[in-house]
């Protein structure tokens, strides 16, 4: 993505005339296509061959030990059947890639739901948490980012940065559990129980009231995200900004007679930013991989705990069908990420 | 060299790095001398004091001030009806001379300061007489505690005695029940199955002396002889140690040193085989460039793609639920698995700064005095990344902390020795209105994990910014 003459020029293959930006992109497209495909082959290996090769059977995990009735051999070689593991594995490989290409991604053995539903129910939640917190968490940083390098080196660039770095090292399965003992059943500010804060009377809410409510429940941990996830962003900028400020464009400006203030927030600012894009995109990018601890500790039903609940029970239609959709989405995102970043930076340039 | 260091003191981030980093090495090389417990896990190291024990330092509290602390002593004075049956023997052990049909009690007081305690433990020996006409009961300041009769099956819920011996008697309020107490027995019955957590409260609610009474009575025609060690007593109280005790009444301050040890120790190591595999690829890629940079970015590219945790969390049930890796300890596993998992990010830093060095003239000039590759890599490249590694190696701990802890608090880490992980796991699992949050079993693990990254973090930038090639050429 460097700045080259290169990219006025086109080349010439058979008839067509392919362009410097179409170029870059089918380059950039097939080379992230190559790397799902490499991943692909890569969860197969994981989900499929590796327990086949330490001789796990995963149907055997879904036949409770105490159960009575029809042999176990018989049911287990019936769950077999039925996902289809009893192929041998190069069987299994071309059964899997062309359900993902299908998008037919099968029937979950821990849910017992299509992967596919189970993926749709829970991204408006997870999406519900991650978004706003994405941009409340960006403003957080450039909002403390724009005080800490206008007072560089003084007290206050200090304990901002530092606070930060701190919060940037929190675990989050720690304080969110005291964040919610305090502020949900200690100080009792928002409801800690998705079911309680999503029906009333025992009656499952609609539309607008449901939505309203779910954000109601999503306010803690929504901040809370905020608070442990600005940190990165934060100091990019603040680091990248202080570099800015000490470059020679800033003192050519200066020179020029350009007054602080218009340098600040204009060049330097804008300048300093694009790191904070794409670090957010790259967030983004992996919004379907769900955030796993913060989930886990408020008790959300979000695509994170989804796919930790599915590596805990080895769910192999689900691992496949959600590493897929959330390497799909990180390709689709990051190619995007990839097109709109010279809109971003004028400096870059189509290769 | 010297200037380096000057650099480095000069900054109040190194220092503050310096000092955690310090603190925290020696808890961890220091930890058998720290404390008695190497493993607060096994059931052998667990009730050192009551459950939910808070800190000794708190009781400057107000809420805590009553909480007794662990109390165990043998009693030295003793009060009888009858002075002229009872007399000492030597320093430890009485002689108790029962007429016929008559009860003799020796009462031995003690002053208790605090609320009540957890458990009672009375314990003493004592020499019966050869008949069986005599009963020896055991009172806790008018609580009928224990009876002892000297047949082989008593009826409940008095207990045997053999007579004629050496009989060890143990009072302990933890194992009482309706068949061997009848201070439980006379429980109404819906108390009974409470009635071992409820003698302490009855037996020492407040501060205040109390008194262990043995009362020995005759039951037959011929005088009685019983000898009887000074009974000791021992209690488990609310209030232990430096950072109190966790729910399994283990010291929370050896799993907080014991777990600092392992992650350090941890962290460490799969920093150093970050580093290892992340040198390697990123020098070749950037070195060598062409083809391999081309394929190794990919497999970079092809590791931060992949969402990590779910894949660690996969990979740890598959060798977990085999069980066919029996060579492999758990920790070396996830050693391994937290190393192949973060490299990627190392990787691209080294090669990033391996593609400009490259570039640089002295390179050239090497290249151009006919060094061979492998000279130039050693002797020109490498010297000039110390910085950087030095950096990641620092940079990367958080990283390791943060995942093994992450593991350990779902439950799919270490589990059979405390980590901070697993601290935080069982704390935050435990925590309730009853047990106060359990501030002093929830605060220490993860504050030691944010002060310790964050130390390691300010370590590292402090490292690359001395370290980096230009400061070292002084401009």
């Amino acid at each position: 993505m460097s700045s080259t003459a290169t990219s006025e020029k086109s080349v010439i293959r058979g008839r067509f005339h392919i362009t410097g930006l179409k170029r870059y992109l089918l380059k950039r497209i097939a080379e992230r296509l190559v790397l799902l495909f490499g991943i692909l082959v890569f969860n197969f290996f994981v989900f499929q061959v590796l327990p086949t090769l330490y001789h796990i059977n995963v149907a055997e995990l879904y036949v409770p030990l105490s159960y009575k009735g029809l042999p176990r051999s018989e049911l287990v070689q019936a769950i077999d059947r039925q996902f289809g593991l009893n192929l041998p594995l190069q069987e299994r490989f071309f059964v899997y890639i062309e359900s993902l290409l299908t998008f037919h991604l099968g029937i979950s053995m821990h849910y017992d739901e299509p992967v596919l539903n189970l993926i749709e129910q829970r991204f408006p939640v997870t999406a519900l948490l991650v978004i706003p917190s994405l941009l409340l968490s960006t403003v957080l940083a450039v909002v403390l980012g724009l005080y800490s390098i206008s007072r560089q080196g003084k007290i206050g660039d200090s304990i901002v940065s530092f606070t930060a770095i701190m919060t940037y090292f929190i675990p989050s399965f720690w304080l969110g559990e005291i964040v919610l003992y305090v502020f949900g059943f200690y100080l009792n500010i928002f409801p800690t129980n998705i079911a309680e804060a999503i029906t009333r009377n025992g009656v499952t809410l609609h539309g607008f009231a449901y939505w309203a409510s779910l954000l109601k429940f999503l306010t803690l941990p929504i901040l809370f995200l905020t608070v442990v996830s600005y940190g990165v962003r934060n100091i990019l900028f603040r680091n990248n900004g202080v570099e800015l400020m000490g470059s020679n464009f800033v003192n050519y400006l200066r020179a020029r007679g350009i007054s602080d203030r218009k340098i600040f927030y204009k060049h330097v600012t804008r300048n300093a930013i694009i790191p904070v894009f794409t670090r957010v995109g790259i967030d983004l990018a992996f919004l379907f991989a769900g955030v796993v601890f913060i989930e886990d500790v408020f008790n959300i039903p979000g695509l994170g705990r989804l796919l930790v609940s599915a590596a805990e029970n080895l769910d192999i239609p689900l691992l496949e069908g959600d590493f897929y959709v959330i390497s799909l989405f990180a390709v689709v995102i990051l190619l995007a990420l990839d097109l709109i970043y010279p809109l971003i930076d004028p400096r870059v340039k189509y290769e | 060299m010297n200037k380096v260091i000057k650099d480095l003191l000069s900054r109040k981030s190194f220092i503050f790095s310096i000092i955690i980093i310090g603190f925290f090495s020696i808890l961890a090389v220091a930890a058998p001398a720290l404390t008695t417990y190497s493993n607060p896990y096994l059931p052998s190291q667990q009730y050192v004091a009551a459950p939910y024990a808070v800190p000794s330092w708190a009781t400057i509290f107000p809420q805590y001030k009553e909480l007794p602390p662990d109390v165990s002593f043998t009693f030295t004075k003793y009060v009888s009806s009858d002075s002229s049956y009872v007399t000492a023997v030597n320093a430890s052990y009485i002689k108790v001379v029962v007429p016929p049909g008559q009860t003799v009690n020796v009462s031995f007081p003690f002053k208790w300061n605090w609320s009540h305690p957890y458990d009672v433990v009375v314990s003493f020996k004592l020499l019966t007489p050869s008949t069986t006409s005599f009963v020896v009961n055991l009172y806790f300041n008018g609580l009928y505690a224990m009876e002892l009769c000297p047949v082989p099956f008593p009826v409940e819920p008095a207990v045997s005695i053999s007579p004629g011996k050496v009989n060890s008697v143990v009072f302990d309020s933890k194992y009482i029940s309706p068949a061997n107490s009848p201070f439980a027995s006379e429980l109404p019955l819906s108390e009974q199955p409470l009635a071992a957590y409820e003698f302490p409260s009855y037996a020492l609610p407040k501060p205040g002396t109390y008194n262990v009474t043995v009362s020995f009575e005759n039951t037959g025609s011929s005088k009685e002889v019983f000898v009887m060690s000074l009974p000791s007593y021992s209690s488990l109280g609310y209030v232990y140690g430096k950072l109190g005790t966790d729910d399994n009444g283990a010291s929370v301050f050896a799993e907080f040193v014991y777990g600092a040890r392992f992650d350090l120790y941890l962290s460490l190591l799969a920093s150093a085989l970050i580093i290892g595999i992340g040198l390697f690829i990123g020098l070749l890629a950037g070195y060598v460039g062409g083809f391999t940079d081309l394929s190794l970015n990919a497999l970079t590219d092809f590791f931060l793609l992949i969402p990590g945790l779910p894949l660690l969390v996969v990979l740890i049930s598959i060798f977990d639920v085999t069980g066919t890796i029996v060579n492999v300890n758990k920790p070396i596993l996830i050693l391994l698995i937290i190393s192949l998992l973060s490299w990627p990010g190392t990787a691209k830093i080294i090669r990033g700064q391996t593609l400009s060095l490259k570039g640089r003239t002295f390179v050239e000039a090497a290249k151009a005095l006919g060094e061979g590759n492998l000279r130039i890599l050693f002797r020109h490249i490498l010297p000039n990344l110390m910085g950087i590694l030095f950096a990641q190696l620092a940079y990367d701990v958080p990283g390791v902390i943060l995942a093994e802890s992450g593991l350990d608090f779902l439950g799919l880490g270490i589990t059979g020795f405390p980590t901070w992980g697993n601290m935080l796991g069982f704390a935050t699992y435990n925590v309730s209105f009853i047990n106060g949050f359990a501030w002093w079993w929830v605060l220490p693990p993860g504050i030691g994990i944010v002060l310790l990254s964050t130390a390691f973090y300010f370590f590292g930038s402090a490292m690359l910014d001395v370290l980096s090639p230009y400061k070292l050429r002084g401009e």
